[in-house]
């Protein structure tokens, strides 16, 4: 802080007739009488001063201090509590999910399943009815070619009768006939 | 202020006369309540009243008065534990006190018309001959008459012992007298200093201006140098304590 004296004592001597000084002239500071005053109030206000610090502000200031401190690690283990909880749930959660897919997926293949033999059972029945109308079918084809072919042999057998009793004088036999037919 | 007779006059040493306020005397001796132990009044009052408000509503979010509460104990202590260590501990309240008085005195002296107690050479001399006889005390209870050996370093060589103790002993005995005397100049020059510049104001009438800016820049100045000398005083305390505990450094 040299500069500042520099710059009073410049400023001193410059304006030299223009300062005064205070009655009795010197420094205030050097007037010994008031000593005694100025270190009796100093000792009672620094006094009173130090007891309401040391005795009220400081421990309270610690207190404070102390709490929040304490309070920010409490809540900081709380933090980190949850934060395990949470990862927990979400392991869980993962997990749950995995096999719920699992599951799902298990459910889809078995109604594949499930439907592929409904479907080779609807074939089966289908191709069972087809085939068993197609023997009906083949049987009444058969049935009507035979009852045909009686009718036919029967026809024939008359016609040649009709025509030998024109030709001949005995008639013919049935049974002869179809004989010579066939 | 320019007294009324001589309007022309700067008298920047008038804002450091004491004036009683109200007689008081213990037999002989003069204890005048007087305007500087009023601004001692004030002081205390208004670090006690800016402590109480700050620690009203004790918080775990703290509001602004309780912050400031914080902040200087926070700055104290870091001080002590960084200069002393943890030996410091018991010496708390009194730096801590220390430091806010002067730190309040300090500034409550910058504003207009007020005084300035930390100004006069015996209320720094009074701070320092205190923290000196403290150390020194503290220093012979810790070390016993081994802290004697301070004024000794190691590794001096023994025809050197009449020149360096006689030194070290000096340098020992100055440390009071240069802490209060920094302290008290300081306040002195600023003050003297914010007060001429006020008076060239007053005598440069319209182009006062141009002084009215350097007064401003050296208000806010003497505002720092408030905090720097009681940061100065406090660091230093610290530090002769720090000698008194550990003296073999």
């Amino acid at each position: 802080m040299t500069f500042f004296w520099k710059i009073v004592f410049l400023v001193s001597i410059i304006l030299w007739p223009q300062i005064g000084f205070t009655e009795g002239g010197g420094l205030p500071q050097m007037d010994i009488t008031t000593f005694p005053s100025q270190l009796f109030w100093l000792i009672i206000t620094f006094g009173i001063l130090y007891l309401f610090m040391w005795r009220t502000a400081i421990p309270k200031l610690r207190n404070t201090i102390e709490e929040r401190q304490d309070k920010i690690l409490l809540d900081i283990n709380e933090a980190e509590k949850l934060k395990s909880e949470a990862e927990e749930t979400l392991r869980e959660y993962e997990e749950k999910i995995q096999s719920a897919s699992k599951e799902a997926g298990e459910i889809i293949n078995q109604a594949k399943t499930k439907a592929d033999e409904m479907i080779d059972n609807i074939k089966k029945q289908q191709d069972l009815k087809l085939s068993q109308m197609l023997s009906d079918s083949k049987d009444r084809i058969n049935k009507h070619y035979e009852d045909s072919k009686d009718q036919i042999e029967n026809a024939k057998i008359e016609s040649i009768k009709l025509i030998s009793a024109k030709f001949l004088t005995e008639s013919l036999d049935d049974e002869d006939i179809r004989k010579e037919i066939n | 202020m320019a007294s009324a007779k001589e309007p022309n006059l700067i008298d920047p040493i008038h804002q450091f006369a004491i004036s009683k306020l109200a007689d008081i005397k213990i037999g002989n001796i003069d204890i005048s309540f007087t305007n500087s132990s009023q601004f001692m009044v004030i002081t205390t009052i208004a670090i006690m009243f800016l402590f109480m408000l700050g620690l009203s509503k004790r918080s775990i979010i703290p509001n602004r008065f309780q912050m400031i509460c914080e902040l200087s104990y926070n700055f104290i202590a870091n001080l002590l534990r960084a200069n002393v260590g943890e030996q410091g501990r018991d010496y708390f309240p009194f730096v801590f006190t220390l430091f806010m008085f002067i730190f309040f005195c300090n500034l409550i002296g910058l504003i207009p018309y007020t005084f300035t107690v930390t100004s006069h050479i015996i209320v720094t001399f009074a701070f320092a001959g205190l923290i000196f006889i403290g150390v020194t005390l503290i220093g012979f209870v810790k070390n016993g008459l081994g802290y004697l050996r301070m004024f000794y370093p190691k590794g001096v060589p023994i025809y050197m012992a009449p020149i360096i103790i006689p030194i070290e002993i000096i340098s020992y005995l100055t440390k009071p007298v240069s802490l209060s005397v920094r302290l008290m100049a300081n306040m002195l020059a600023g003050h003297s200093i914010i007060k001429i510049f006020a008076g060239f104001i007053v005598m440069m009438g319209f182009f006062g201006i141009i002084p009215l800016a350097g007064l401003v820049a050296i208000y806010a100045l003497e505002v720092f140098i408030a905090f720097l000398q009681a940061y100065i005083f406090t660091i230093l305390t610290c530090i002769y304590l720090n000698d008194a505990l550990h003296p073999h450094h």
